[in-house]
Parts: C-alpha cells; sequence; structure tokens
C-alpha cells in the first residue's frame, strides 16, 4: 500500500524523481479525470485534458507549496482550470445544450479503488450538496461543472441575474456551513 | 433580493465558482480589496468552491493514457523553485528611507540618460504614492500585454483569484484611483486592477509593469487604464520580487525611463 502523503510525492517530482510522479499519477488519476469528465462528458477530450494537467504537475511541482492545501486539491484545482477553458474555448458559440439536471450524486466506484481518506472526502461533499436546495444545486452545478457564467445561466433559465448571484452565494455559504470549512 | 449591480457583496458566490465576466472579475476584485469582511466571506466560500472538485465520482483512465502521460515527461524540462525570499529585514525597510537615500543619485542619472529631458509631472506622482523607490538600469526587453477580453485570461485571472495565497495590495495614485496589485506565489502569476486610473496617464503614454529582480527591472507588460476598472495579468513568472509600475510612451520601454511606484513590496 501507497501510503506516501500526496504532498511528499509532489516534493519528489519537483526534484524530477519520475518514480514519484509514477505513484502520483496512478494515485490522483481516477479523481483528475473524474473531475474533468464531469465538466467535458467527451471521454477523448477528458483524457487530453488530463494529459495536460499531469505535464503541467510534472512542470510546476516545484510550485506547490504544501503550507497552502492539499496536493490533490492543488492537481484538482488545475484539472478544473483546464476543463473550463476547454469547455469555454471549444463550445465559444454557446451551442451547448442545456444540461439542467442535475445529475446522479449516487457513489460510482465499481471500478475505482482509492485511497479510504479521498472517497471520505468525496462522500462529505455529496452529502454536503444534498442539503442544498433543488435551486441552489442547479445553479452552482452550471457555475462550476457546466463552465456558465453568471450571465449565462440567468438566459438560459430565464431569471434576473439578482437571482442568480443569490443562489449562487445563498448555497456557497450552506455548502460551507454544512461541510465545516473554516472560513 | 434585487438585481442591484453595486450590491457587490451578493457576488461573492459567483466571484468563488469563477462565474463572473472578466469586467465583473475586475469590479468585485476592486470592492474586494477594500473590504476586510468581504475578504473574509470570499475566504470562506472559496475553501467551499474547492471542495466541489471532489464530489464526482473518479474514472478510470485508460492505459493510453498512462503511457502517454510517462513518455511525454521524458526528458521535459521542470520550473526551477520560486526564487527564495528576501530576508525579512531587507523586506520590510521602509522604501521611503530607500527613496531618501537613492533619489538624488539616480535622478541625476535618469537626467543625464535621458539626454537633459526634464524630469516629467510624473515625480509630483511618486512624491505622493504611499511606497515609492525610484530605479533604473536592467536590460530586459518588455512585451505587449494580450488582449483582456480573452477568456483564458479570465480563467486565469479568476484562478489567481482564488489562489490559496493570493496576496492584494493596493496603491492609491496621486490623481486619484488605485492600483492594486493581486499576486500569486504558489501559481507564478500576477495581475494589476487599475480602477479610475485613467486620470493619470498624460496623452500618449501607457502604464508599465516591471518585476524588480536583483540584475535589474524586467517588464511585466502594458497596461492602459480603461474608463472605470481595468485588469491585466503580467507577463511572465511571478516569483515573489517587487513589482513597480511607471508611466511610459505607448508601446513601451526596454527599460524604466521614469520613476516607479511600488505595488507590491514583494512576498
Amino acid at each position: 500500500m501507497d501510503v506516501q502523503p500526496t504532498e511528499a510525492l509532489l516534493s519528489e517530482v519537483s526534484r524530477g524523481d519520475r518514480e514519484a510522479f509514477t505513484r502520483l499519477y496512478d494515485r490522483t488519476a481516477p479523481r483528475v479525470l473524474g473531475l474533468i469528465r464531469r465538466v467535458l462528458v467527451d471521454p477523448a477530450q477528458s483524457e487530453e485534458v488530463a494529459q495536460e494537467v499531469y505535464l503541467e504537475v510534472w512542470q510546476s511541482a516545484s510550485r506547490f507549496d504544501p503550507n497552502r492545501g492539499s496536493g490533490t486539491t492543488w492537481i484538482l484545482t488545475m484539472a478544473h482550470r483546464r476543463a473550463i477553458d476547454r469547455i469555454r474555448a471549444s463550445q465559444s458559440g454557446r451551442d451547448r445544450d442545456l444540461r439542467v439536471g442535475i445529475r446522479d450524486y449516487s457513489p460510482d466506484y465499481d471500478n475505482v479503488s482509492e485511497q479510504a481518506e479521498i472517497r471520505l472526502e468525496n462522500e462529505r461533499v455529496r452529502q454536503a450538496m444534498q442539503r442544498l436546495t433543488e435551486l441552489q444545486r442547479q445553479a452552482i452545478t452550471l457555475a462550476y461543472y457546466e463552465g456558465f457564467t453568471q450571465s449565462e445561466i440567468a438566459d438560459r433559465l430565464g431569471i434576473p441575474l439578482g437571482t442568480v448571484k443569490t443562489r449562487l452565494r445563498d448555497g456557497m455559504i450552506r455548502l460551507r456551513d454544512e461541510m465545516g470549512v473554516a472560513s | 433580493m434585487t438585481d442591484r449591480d453595486d450590491d457587490h457583496s451578493i457576488t461573492s458566490g459567483a466571484y468563488v465558482l469563477g462565474a463572473l465576466s472578466p469586467e465583473e472579475a475586475a469590479e468585485f476584485e476592486a470592492a474586494l480589496s477594500a473590504s476586510p469582511e468581504l475578504q473574509e466571506e470570499v475566504a470562506g466560500l472559496r475553501a467551499a468552491a474547492l471542495a466541489l472538485a471532489h464530489a464526482p465520482s473518479p474514472v478510470q483512465p485508460s492505459a493510453e493514457l498512462r503511457r502517454s502521460v510517462l513518455a511525454a515527461i521524458d526528458g521535459m524540462p521542470q520550473q526551477p523553485p520560486a526564487a527564495t525570499p528576501p530576508p525579512a529585514s531587507a523586506a520590510v525597510t521602509p522604501i521611503a528611507a530607500v527613496l531618501k537615500e537613492t533619489a538624488p543619485r539616480y535622478a541625476e542619472h535618469h537626467v543625464s540618460r535621458r539626454r537633459g529631458r526634464r524630469a516629467r509631472p510624473l515625480l509630483a506622482l511618486v512624491a505622493a504614492a504611499a511606497a515609492v523607490l525610484i530605479f533604473f538600469g536592467g536590460t530586459l526587453v518588455g512585451g505587449i500585454l494580450n488582449g483582456v477580453s480573452d477568456e483564458r485570461t479570465a480563467d486565469q485571472f479568476a484562478a489567481l483569484n482564488a489562489a490559496p495565497d493570493v496576496a492584494r495590495t493596493v496603491t492609491e495614485l496621486p490623481n486619484g484611483g488605485t492600483a492594486a496589485l493581486v499576486a500569486s506565489r504558489s501559481l507564478g502569476m500576477s495581475a494589476v486592477v487599475l480602477n479610475d486610473a485613467s486620470g493619470e496617464l498624460p496623452e500618449g503614454k501607457t502604464f508599465q509593469l516591471w518585476y524588480m529582480e536583483p540584475d535589474g527591472p524586467t517588464s511585466a507588460g502594458l497596461v492602459q487604464p480603461g474608463d472605470s476598472s481595468t485588469y491585466r495579468m503580467l507577463e511572465g513568472d511571478y516569483s515573489g520580487e517587487p513589482v513597480a509600475m511607471t508611466i511610459e510612451p505607448r508601446g513601451g520601454s526596454k527599460t524604466p525611463t521614469a520613476p516607479a511606484m511600488v505595488l507590491a513590496n514583494g512576498a
């Protein structure tokens, strides 16, 4: 069992350790690809973006600061940014169909084995998401996972911009409180 | 809830989710710089937004992806660690003291270098700025920043503002308006946000940003203030060095030709 913390692996990667990089990849890739797929849906594009993410991890591992948060979050933040970049660039015509329906949040671990702590974090967020109102969850999903701006969300849902702002803010406040995130 | 655009506090959720346009983000950012309450709220909501990355179900990557990634890093260069920050004593040296000590010498140097051209009214700007340092020299070439409307830039700006180590420094400009530096060492990125700064620039001039590195200032790009709020991602890699701004002829200069306002003393 690979018990070395992700942060320690990143430190070794920053010194050019390929073996540490391989272990880091094996540990985090399912989560990274899961997030990217959640945004992009298309499997081939998602793997392309995942590849970009890992090349960035290799190149910029020295920039990771363990005092600023977990290594997994650092990599996932990169993955989210690149996935949103991609969806905005590839669908600039805004011809995306509106996937308003909230996707299934039930766990789906059939083919994936993971560290228990990661699974726990995943479960915690899912449960917190379930505490939001349907409308809050919808707005947050459109913004974070679909890459829509607040104005686009207002257009698509046919509601005032102020209402979108309020839903996003109230939803994030509740998510923060449910997660027990220190502010 | 009403649809008041000037009520920034209700925009905090959209902000941490990256759902603002570049203009909206810059405007919010300006309000954020001025409000500790808003900064506290954003910090909490940002942490919650980071947690959203953990919610989707994992997906097993193909063997091909693994092979391809591991092959691609072969021989691929890596960024060196960010520069070590200067010792605390150096970092907190009052800029005014530096100015007092070095201004006359450099001012002379400036005049001779510029073949006797009269010092511009910018000196007034320098005297009034909160933190000031005058410098010349440096050899590196600057460039022009990319268009601000570009969505990739907007995402970079959002990522910068979402960085856990993001630092903001607001400098009041003498003729009104502010210049805020937003910087993150962990991302190696920085941006400048200008608010109501257009009164500062004479015709035919532009603001130019500089990384103040030990071997001289390196251009970090040009920025032209808009009517109200403008931001630009700075060029090059931010590694905690001081960042300064000068007024230069449109098109920019290779080295600063005017006294510089220090926007941040370095992290």
